[in-house]
């Protein structure tokens, strides 16, 4: 047993090592424990931001599994209905549990989809690219991001007119640009960009009124 | 009572003189007043931050994504130079740990607004995960008072029961089984040692409370439960996904001992500073009756009703050797109701058909009552020496 000057008792000196060293350094390490928090904040909204601004928008349609819950709370939740070159049943990425690829081409307004294993070498003809995961029972594979979160003032009536069913919807996909080779960069964790209802911006019909908001 | 009436009462004994009676009123009155002065200022700040609350939220919409991200970076900025301004000098302790808990909480809307205006699609495990390795450190320097450290320890078991939960979905079952069993067995016993470590015990009692309690809690809850296990044929289930005996008892048993080992270690790394001895018993226990439905393999209420009792005889054991007497009370009173349980089990369907056989139930569980008090007063009347805290 080890003691210091405050009669503080120790059951091993590398802890009363610590003490007093963190004593020493008090004043930084408490400005250190309070700076974490806001370091971390700074960067995510900087590196959010940042990936926004270099991401290129693939605006896909996208479809309720059920038309009657398709919001929930205050997000939307939705399933992408890809434009798949020769079809839907033509997909397909072998392999158990393994990381497919959507390959996107055409138009970033309307592009054409592709579902190819991320290890060929036909991913390079691809515009963008983004890794899922393939259903462990060869089921769909998972992109990820399937709900947005919208004004909560209009989810009342979206949900009104998503029921009706004369609402169509899309989302742009916001997917890494080719590198300086020309070549397609993987994305990995996609990002979310704009919303759009019978192809007018969210943001922009709640702006000027054309969505009539609840209260 | 009140403490006017009360302390009459104890002049009247002679237990208090009259002028240890008025100086403690003068000092109770004292107390109140200051007790309702910081009230009634606290009542003020709640107002103060509901109406900005309420200003923010009716305009929410109308403030740019930015506007709100950066309102919420100068808010916990100010906050934390607040914090670091009146923590370090621990002049206002109560101001210390508003604003410690108000920044905890912060900082758990700052992740869910990044979310929010980025669209993130993020999952609640992820966002806690975040928040809990954010704020610890935080928390650790500036928390000092006793609900902020439970507070703390419980966000911690919740997170880490979460995380288990999203992080393992990945693995096979018998996978998922094998790290839970390993989670909810050690992260109890490693939470009791961090709150032996002097940095803990000394600088930090709140915490090293709140760890120490929650542990023994944890794993006695888990240990008392796993009885239920004889109940099912959960067993032969984890064997089947296991999908090997050898793995399943090897596995069980290498966990087991590695537990035991790592208590019989803390023991002894802090034998000459702090008296594992009480607490130790707990866990070595614990971790031997979790273990014992994972190894035995039978289905069988008897074996139920034997596990639960003899663990808790062990407890009450282990309590009365050291005179901790609400846990010698609380065991003897699980064993009387496992025991009133085991004559519902067998005799309960034909009983509750008739009155007289609610008749019978009732006086037995009166025995039992009695029985469980008279116990408790033998064992009550001669305690040993030794100490629980």
């Amino acid at each position: 047993m080890t003691k210091n000057g405050d009669n503080t008792s120790y059951s091993h000196e590398w802890e009363r090592k610590v003490i007093e060293r963190a004593k020493k350094w008090g004043a930084p390490l408490a400005a250190m424990a309070l700076l974490l928090p806001l370091i971390f904040f700074t960067g995510q909204i900087i590196s959010h931001s940042a990936q926004e601004k270099d991401y290129q928008p693939w605006r896909i349609a996208v479809e309720g599994y059920d038309p009657r819950h398709l919001l929930k709370g205050r997000f939307i939740r939705y399933r992408y209905a890809f434009d798949w070159t020769g079809g839907a049943a033509a997909q397909s990425c072998t392999g158990f549990a393994q990381s497919c690829c959507l390959c996107l081409t055409g138009a970033q307004a309307a592009p054409q989809a592709r579902l190819l294993n991320c290890d060929t070498t036909e991913i390079r003809r691809c515009d963008a690219v983004l890794e899922g995961i393939k259903g462990r029972s060869g089921g769909l594979v998972d992109f990820g991001l399937r709900e947005y979160y919208v004004d909560e003032r209009a989810a009342k009536v979206l949900d009104q007119l998503l029921r009706s069913g004369e609402v169509r919807m899309s989302v742009d996909l916001l997917l890494a640009p080719k590198d300086d080779n020309g070549q397609p960069q993987i994305t990995e964790k996609a990002r979310l960009g704009v919303l759009y209802v019978n192809g007018r911006a969210l943001s922009d019909m709640l702006q000027d009124g054309s969505l009539p908001l609840g209260k | 009572m009140r403490l006017k009436s009360k302390l009459s009462k104890w002049v009247q004994r002679g237990l208090i003189t009259d002028a240890q009676q008025d100086d403690i009123l003068s000092f109770e009155r004292g107390r109140m007043a200051r007790h309702f002065a910081m009230g009634m200022q606290l009542c003020g700040g709640f107002a103060i931050l509901l109406g900005i609350a309420l200003v923010v939220a009716a305009n929410w919409h109308e403030l740019g994504r930015y506007a709100k991200l950066i309102a919420h970076l100068v808010l916990n900025a100010g906050l934390s130079f607040w914090l670091f301004k009146t923590g370090y000098n621990q002049a206002k302790p109560v101001l210390q740990e508003l604003l410690c808990l108000a920044l905890f909480g912060l900082n758990l809307t700052f992740i869910g607004l990044i979310g929010q205006v980025f669209q993130l699609d993020g999952k609640i495990t992820e966002a806690l995960v975040v928040w809990m390795i954010i704020s610890a450190p935080m928390m650790m320097v500036y928390a000092r008072a006793g609900f902020a450290a439970w507070l703390w320890t419980i966000a911690l078991y919740v997170t880490a029961f979460m995380a288990f939960d999203h992080y393992s979905q990945g693995l096979d079952e018998y996978g998922r089984f094998m790290l839970g069993y390993f989670l909810a067995l050690f992260l109890p016993i490693a939470l009791y040692a961090d709150h032996c470590v002097t940095a803990t015990r000394v600088f930090r009692p709140a915490f090293a409370g709140a760890f120490r309690k929650t542990s023994l809690l944890v794993l006695v809850v888990l240990a008392s439960v796993s009885s239920l296990i004889f109940y099912s044929d959960a067993f032969d289930e984890v064997l089947d996904e296991a999908g090997s005996a050898v793995l399943h008892y090897g596995f069980m048993l290498i966990i087991t001992a590695l537990s035991l080992a790592y208590v019989v270690f803390i023991k002894r790394y802090f034998a000459k500073v702090y008296d594992t001895g009480y607490d130790g018993g707990l866990l070595l226990l614990s971790a031997v009756f979790m273990a014992l439905p994972w190894l035995m393999g039978v289905e069988s209420s008897v074996m139920a009703a034997l596990h639960f009792m003899l663990f808790w005889i062990l407890i009450g054991v282990l309590a009365q050797r050291h005179a901790a007497e609400g846990l010698v009370t609380l065991a003897i009173a699980l064993v009387t109701i496992r025991l009133y349980i085991i004559f519902l089990e067998l005799f309960g369907d034909a009983l509750m058909d008739t009155g007289l056989g609610l008749i019978i139930a009732g006086a037995v569980m009166i025995a039992f009552v009695k029985l469980g008090q008279n116990f408790r007063k033998c064992l009550i009347a001669e305690p040993r020496q030794g100490g629980a805290s």
